[in-house]
C-alpha cells in the first residue's frame, strides 16, 4: 500500500516533469521562465504554439495515455488475460472506418464533428464485441473477447481497404492520422473529446477495481464474496471500451500503452492487487504516452513519426524484458 | 434433549444440475445453528454440487435454498456474504498476488467499493492469518506456496469474511497431519466459542466421525444416511454409500466410532 502511493507519487512527478519537457521542446526551445513567459503573453512570439499547440497535445497524451492504461488494467484483471488489451475491443478499426468512410466519400462532415462520429464508430465496435460476448465464465469470456474482438477487427478492416481503393492519394495522406496512431495538430477540441470520455472511465474504473480484483480468483470464488460476477465483468469491459473508443477516436491505435502500463505499474509497486494497479498505471501510461509522443516529434526532426510506431518501439522491447523478468501475467 | 431449533440453512426438495445432466435430486437438508456436519460420499456423488447451491454459487433447477428463512436467491449476495463463507474444493491463485492480497479478498462484503483505500490488512485479515498459521508466509505470491500451504490461503480468506456460516469443500486435502489435526480443532473451536455452523466435506470418514455431530452420506445425488456418527458410520451404511466391507470400531481416545476396512 505505501509503496504503491509512493510509486504513484514518483509516476506523477516523472509525468509532469515529461509535460514541462514536451511544453519546452520544439521548433522553438524554451527554457522553463521562458516557457512561463510564452504561455502567459499574447505578444510573445511562440504564445500561440505554445498555448494552442504544444499545451493541449501534450494534455491529450497525459489524458489519453491514463484512459488506455485504466482499460489495460481493467482488461487484464476482468478476463484474467495478463497480454489484454484495447485492440481486442476492435475500437480503433471501428474509429478508422467511419473516418475512412467521411474522408475518402468525402462527405460533408465539418471537420469539429468527425471525431465525434469516430467515437460513435469505436464506441459501436466494442459495444459488438462486450455485447456479442456477453455474461459467463473467465476464461471462456476471455477467449470470447480475443475471437469476437478479431472477427470485428477483421470485418472494419476489410471495409477501410476497400474505401480507400475508391479514394485518392490525397485522402490517404488524410487517413494516415486515422491509421497510425498520432497526437499531431490536435487542440484543444480534441482534448475536450478525450477528457470526456476519459475521465467518466477513470471514475468508474476506481469504483470497479475492488470488485474486478476479486474477479481474478476465479468466478465461483467471487460469487461467494458477493460480487455479482457477469454484470462487474459486463461493466469492466464497457467502461474499458468507452476509454478506448475515445482514445481511439481521437488519437487512433496507439499500441502497446494499455498493455504495458499495468505490468509496468505492478513491476514497480510490488503488487498485483487491482485498485494499487489502476493508482499506479494511470500516471505511467501518461507519462509512457507523453514521452512517446516527445520522442516521436524530436527524433527525426523536423520529420514527425506517428506516436503509434513510437510506442510501438517502446513497447516491444519493454514487453520483452518484462516477460524475461517473468513479471506479465 | 435439544430443544428443536429454526434451521440457519435449508434445502427443500433441492434439484442442482449442469446443462442436461441432474445432479442432485429432491433433496431435504436442514443445517442447525452452531453445529459441525460432515458431508461425505463417493467421488461424483454432488457434494461439491450441493455445497455450491447451498452457498448461492450454482442456481437449482428445483426447489430452493432458504438462509435464515429466506431464499437465498431472493437476498442480496454481498448480505450473503456476511453470514457464509464458501470455500471452494479448487481455487484460482491469481498470479503474483500475495497471501495477504489474497485473504484480504475476503474483507469484500465488509468494505465496498472504495475499501481499496484502508491503509492496509485489517484485524480480521490478521487474526485470519494467525489462525491458519500463515504470518511468516504473509507476503509470498501464492503461486509459490505448498498444495498444503496454499489450501490454508483459501482458509484463511474463508475466515477472514467473518461469518457465522462456513461451508468448507475438502477443506483438509493437501494438508500435512499436525494441519488437518489443527484444522480440525479450529473448527470445533470456532463452534464452540463463537457458535459458528460450519459444514464441510470431508473423505476422511475417521475423521468425519471424530470431529463432527453429525454425517450427511451422499450417494448419486441423494442423502443415504444422516445422523450422528455413532448412526452413520456403520458397516450397511458403509456398504451401501462407498461398496466397501467394513469393520467398525470404538477410537479409543474419543469413544467415537471408527471404522477399518476388511
Ligand atoms: N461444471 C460441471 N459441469 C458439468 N458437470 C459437472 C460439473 N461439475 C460437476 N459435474 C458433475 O456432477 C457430478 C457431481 O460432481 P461433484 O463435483 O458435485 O462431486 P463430488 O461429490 O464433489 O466429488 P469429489 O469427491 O470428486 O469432489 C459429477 O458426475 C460431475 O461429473
Ligand atoms: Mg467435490
Amino acid at each position: 500500500m505505501y509503496r504503491s502511493l509512493v510509486v504513484a507519487a514518483g509516476a506523477a512527478a516523472l509525468l509532469a516533469a515529461a509535460l514541462l519537457t514536451s511544453l519546452a521542446v520544439g521548433a522553438a526551445t524554451l527554457s522553463p521562465p521562458e516557457l512561463l513567459l510564452a504561455l502567459t503573453d499574447p505578444q510573445h512570439p511562440v504564445h500561440v504554439s505554445a498555448l494552442h499547440v504544444r499545451l493541449p497535445r501534450a494534455l491529450l497524451g497525459a489524458v489519453a495515455g491514463a484512459g488506455l492504461a485504466a482499460a489495460g488494467v481493467l482488461l487484464q484483471d476482468a478476463l484474467g488475460n495478463p497480454v489484454a488489451g484495447p485492440e481486442l475491443l476492435g475500437v480503433s478499426s471501428g474509429a478508422a472506418v467511419v473516418a475512412a468512410t467521411a474522408t475518402v466519400l468525402h462527405l460533408p462532415v465539418p471537420l469539429q464533428v468527425l471525431p465525434l462520429l469516430s467515437l460513435a464508430g469505436a464506441l459501436a465496435a466494442g459495444l459488438v464485441v462486450v455485447l456479442a460476448v456477453g455474461p459467463g465464465s473467465g476464461p471462456g469470456a476471455s477467449t470470447r473477447v480475443v475471437l469476437v474482438g478479431a472477427a470485428v477487427t477483421a470485418a472494419c478492416g476489410g471495409v477501410v481497404v476497400a474505401v480507400i481503393g475508391l479514394g485518392t492519394e490525397g485522402d490517404v495522406v488524410l487517413l494516415m492520422r486515422y491509421l497510425l496512431g498520432s497526437l499531431s495538430a490536435r487542440g484543444w477540441n480534441d482534448l475536450a473529446v478525450v477528457a470526456l470520455g476519459v475521465v467518466p472511465a477513470l471514475l468508474a474504473a476506481l469504483l470497479l477495481t475492488r470488485s474486478v480484483a476479486a474477479l481474478r480468483l476465479g468466478d465461483h470464488v467471487a460469487t461467494g464474496l458477493g460480487v455479482s460476477v457477469a454484470r462487474v465483468r459486463l461493466m469492466a469491459l464497457l467502461v474499458a471500451s468507452l476509454a478506448a473508443a475515445t482514445v481511439a477516436a481521437i488519437c487512433g491505435p496507439v499500441a502497446y500503452v494499455a498493455l504495458l502500463a499495468p505490468h509496468v505499474a505492478r513491476a514497480a509497486a510490488g503488487t498485483t492487487s487491482t485498485p494499487l494497479v489502476l493508482l499506479v498505471a494511470a500516471p505511467v501510461g501518461s507519462t509512457l504516452l507523453v514521452v512517446a509522443d516527445l520522442a516521436s516529434r524530436t527524433a527525426f526532426y523536423p520529420v514527425e513519426v506517428p506516436v503509434g510506431i513510437a510506442t510501438t518501439l517502446v513497447g516491444v522491447p519493454l514487453l520483452a524484458l518484462l516477460t524475461l523478468r517473468g513479471r506479465p501475467a | 434433549m435439544k430443544v428443536p431449533t429454526e434451521p440457519v440453512l435449508r434445502a427443500r426438495a433441492l434439484g442442482v444440475g449442469y446443462r442436461d445432466r441432474q445432479v442432485i435430486h429432491a433433496l431435504d437438508l436442514r443445517i442447525e445453528p452452531g453445529s459441525v456436519t460432515a458431508l461425505v460420499g463417493p467421488n461424483g456423488s454432488g457434494k461439491s454440487t450441493l455445497l455450491h447451491a447451498l452457498a448461492r454459487v450454482l442456481t437449482p433447477t428445483d426447489g430452493v435454498v432458504e438462509l435464515d428463512g429466506t431464499p437465498i436467491t431472493s437476498q442480496r449476495s454481498v448480505a450473503v456474504a456476511r453470514r457464509l463463507a464458501l470455500l471452494p474444493q479448487s481455487a484460482l491463485a491469481p498470479p503474483g498476488a500475495t497471501v495477504t492480497e489474497v485473504v484480504d479478498q475476503g474483507r469484500y462484503p465488509r468494505t465496498g467499493a472504495l475499501g481499496m483505500l484502508r491503509r492496509g490488512p485489517d484485524d480480521a485479515v490478521r487474526e485470519a492469518l494467525g489462525l491458519t498459521g500463515l504470518e511468516d508466509l504473509a507476503r509470498t505470491p501464492v503461486a509459490q506456496l505448498s498444495g498444503g500451504q496454499r489450501q490454508r490461503v483459501w482458509i484463511a480468506m474463508a475466515l477472514a469474511q467473518q461469518t457465522d456460516l462456513l461451508l468448507l469443500d475438502e477443506p483438509t486435502t493437501y494438508l500435512d497431519v499436525r494441519h488437518q489435526l489443527d484444522l480440525m480443532e479450529l473448527v470445533v473451536r470456532l463452534r464452540d466459542e463463537q457458535g459458528k455452523t460450519i459444514v464441510m466435506v470431508l473423505h476422511d470418514l475417521n475423521q468425519a466421525a471424530r470431529h463432527a455431530d453429525r454425517i450427511v452420506a451422499l450417494r448419486d445425488g441423494r442423502i443415504l444416511a444422516d445422523g450422528p456418527p455413532a448412526e452413520v458410520l456403520t458397516p450397511r451404511v458403509l456398504h451401501e454409500v462407498f461398496d466397501i466391507d467394513a469393520l467398525v470400531l470404538t477410537d479409543p481416545v474419543t469413544s467415537r466410532p471408527m471404522f477399518v476396512a476388511r
